[in-house]
């Protein structure tokens, strides 16, 4: 059995230092309020130490090892617990250090599964060297000299400074600014309102919208900021059992995803991107990436044509350049707009209300603030259609295809290989279109598409059962004959007879071709 | 039975092909297109009943307490006429409900659909069912009645509401037997 490194009583203990001290303040202020009468501070010291131990023991009591088809973990000595994860359903294997790890030059390893949401393997924390070790055991790749190969060749994608700058620029942090609008909004909201009492009332909106601007622009430099030094030093190398990303200029993360795995490619451009012919490529599988969120990165601000390529390095038989697209059907556009007018009309009837209740300084803020939102849906329904001729959706024997967004525009692909269930929803009135809203889902993603002709939806289930069978076929003739092995680029199954994959029919259309715009 | 045409895929949806066959073409070991047991209706039934019941008595307390109360006019009661509607109305919306709601096991997936206002289709590769649930309540129990609930690795798939309990063991035995995939 193995055990941790050391190192993990100090990397435990500092931020349970932080975690003691709070939990021991309030016996100290309690204390200090009654000058120090009682045993209030050893009180105190008690609990502090008491999560030290903690950390003492988890380094004492945890114990690992990768036994021939499992990992083994143990720890705990009162409460004792014995987990084992089956080696085939490790989906992703990530090494991550912080500032204090990376001083002290070890790693937490963290061994995900489906289930995710700390029901994987996490060992916190292990010497470097022997976290890369065990990471290459758990791929089933101790094969060393191929490991050198991938070195040698360099890395697939990497990120070079000037690229890295205007990536964090060009990026979409939306949801950052979404959280420092709402961190600051009411400091900030306040802060205007008190500014603004003495001012005559143009003023005082042209203060207020000013202010949102500067926390918008403000709160996209944050993001930016945070772009930059989180995916630092980006990297990717390929072997043949594993993408290794690898990034961070101050967490160092590296993640090795298996290639069979994966079930979403999202390839993401963004409207400054979109001019200078840059994209991003991530990837999911079931698992997920700890802190970094549900996708991995596995290019980030590259030439478009690059990021196609890439797209077919993760999925062999992807050509995102050559596919071809078919537009949604228009209901969902009718439906966009229907929604755009009550939205409005709401609005409207809220400024209405603003008009004959309130006066001054507020009412312009209140004036302000219906403006802004008005503007965002006029230019979410705006921008849906401009982006009509260019979003849509394609399906291809081994993959569903679907293609959203004008500003952050993203072409999601699933291998319908990974396909889990299929969720179709026609509302009554849609029948006549014969067009259902697909939902596609895989063990952690999914895909869904807003408007779709049940022929592409027919289409798309058939080659699903044509997969499924396909397996099976496979399976029943590995467990006779063994692994199948195609020979000369035929594939034995494919020739069976009676199987068919050809699909009978072709998509419907809707007034012509999708990208000559007609 | 010709609603579900489109939603199964043995019956085959209207769509002709340019060779003048059916699509899908499938035949083979299709199981035919099932239905919740009937008696599934008195279990809605009760749940609709206690459901707005509840809101019902609300209702109906707080606009008595007003009328008798705080003297408000007598005609404030017939608030509570309103959730009594919407659970006479859902009761007679139930046998629809029941009507449209099948289930078929293929060969490679289960298919459920049922909705009547909009339309649901739910298809789960077999191959992929991790579990199924078996979930009564007392009056289920009596009519020997179970919900089948559907679990794959990433998510609960779907419910399908008050099976024979026979039925529904064979079904799990069908679902769970066969390879599964990673």
């Amino acid at each position: 059995m193995r055990r941790l490194h050391p190192a993990t009583i100090i990397v435990a203990l500092l931020p349970r230092l932080r975690e003691a001290i709070q939990a021991a303040l309030p016996v100290l202020i309690g204390s200090f309020a009654y000058g120090h009468g009682g045993n209030q501070d050893w009180i105190a010291v008690f609990i502090g130490s008491f999560t030290g131990i903690f950390a003492i023991g988890t380094y004492l009591t945890t114990r690992f090892d990768i036994l021939p088809d499992h990992v083994s973990y143990k720890t705990g000595w009162i409460f004792r617990k014995d987990r084992r994860i089956p080696l085939e359903q490790i989906q992703n294997v990530n090494i991550r250090q912080n500032l204090l790890e990376r001083v002290f030059r070890v790693a937490t390893v963290h061994v995900e599964t489906a289930l995710g949401h700390g029901r994987d393997l996490k060992l916190s924390v292990l010497g470097f060297a022997e976290a890369e070790r065990l990471r290459e055991e758990l791929l089933g790749a101790v094969r060393h000299e191929s490991e050198i190969v991938a070195k040698a060749e360099g890395p697939i994608v990497s990120l070079n400074n000037h690229d890295l700058l205007f990536g964090a620029l060009t990026e979409n942090h939306l949801q950052q600014m979404i959280v420092g609008m709402f961190t600051i909004i009411g400091p900030g909201v306040g802060l205007v309102v008190s500014f603004s009492r003495n001012m005559p009332p143009t003023g005082a909106a042209l203060l207020f919208a000013g202010s949102i601007m500067l926390l918008f622009l403000g709160s996209w430099l944050w993001g930016a900021g945070s772009y930059y030094l989180k995916f630092g030093g980006f990297e990717v190398h390929r072997s043949e059992s594993a993408f290794r990303i690898s990034y961070g200029l101050v967490n160092r993360v590296q993640m090795a995803v298996r290639p069979g795995r994966i079930e979403l490619l999202r390839l993401t451009i963004t409207l400054p991107q979109r001019l200078m012919q840059r994209a991003s490529v991530h990837v999911g599988t079931a698992g997920s990436f700890g802190e970094a969120g549900v996708l991995a990165p596995v290019a980030l601000f590259v030439d478009l044509h690059r990021a196609y390529n890439c797209a077919t390095d993760v999925f062999p038989g992807l050509d995102i350049a050559d596919l071809t697209w078919h537009p949604f059907h228009p209901v969902l556009y009718r439906a966009a707009a229907i929604r755009a007018l009550i939205t409005t009309s709401v609005l409207a009837i809220l400024a209405a209300i603003l008009v004959s209740s309130t006066w001054g300084a507020i009412s312009s803020l209140g004036w302000v603030a219906i403006g802004f939102l008005g503007l965002i849906v006029l230019i979410r329904f705006t921008t849906l259609f401009l982006a009509r001729p260019e979003n849509g959706f394609a399906v291809t024997e081994d993959f569903l295809v679907v293609r959203q967004g004008y500003y952050h525009q993203s072409i999601s692909v699933m291998p319908i290989e990974r396909m889990e269930n299929v969720a179709i929803s026609q509302p009554f009135w849609w029948k006549k279109y014969q067009a259902s809203k697909l939902s596609v889902q895989g063990m952690k993603h999914r895909i869904h598409a807003g408007s779709i002709p049940d022929s592409a939806i027919e289409i798309l289930m058939h080659h699903w059962r044509t997969k499924i069978e396909l397996r099976e076929i496979r399976l029943g003739i590995a467990e006779v004959f063994g692994e199948v092995v195609s020979k000369d680029g035929e594939d034995p199954v494919l020739e069976q007879p009676g199987f068919d994959a050809e699909v009978p029919f072709e998509v419907q259309t809707y007034g012509g071709d999708l990208w000559s715009g007609t | 039975m010709c609603w579900h045409d489109f939603d199964h895929a043995n019956t085959g949806s209207a769509m002709l092909l340019r060779n003048g066959s059916r699509y899908p073409p499938y035949t083979k070991d299709m199981n035919e297109i099932e239905q919740p047991d009937a008696n599934v209706l008195y279990i809605w039934r009760v749940e609709v009943l206690t459901s707005w019941g509840i809101v019902f008595l609300i209702v109906l307390g707080a606009t008595a307490s007003l009328v008798f109360g705080a003297g408000a006019p007598f005609w404030v009661i017939g608030f509570s006429a309103i959730p009594l509607g919407f659970a006479v109305s859902s009761l007679f919306l139930l046998k629809l409900r029941w009507e449209r709601w099948t289930f078929q096991l293929t060969p490679h997936t289960l298919e459920m659909s049922h909705g009547w206002f909009i339309r649901h289709r739910r298809v789960v590769s077999r191959n992929r069912i991790q579990h199924v649930d078996f979930n009564s309540g007392p009056i289920g129990r009596k009519f020997d009645l179970v919900h089948v609930i559907v679990h794959t690795a990433g998510s609960t798939v779907g419910t399908i509401p008050g099976v024979k309990s026979e039925r529904a063991e064979r079904l799990r035995t069908e679902l769970m037997s066969g390879p599964k995939a990673l």
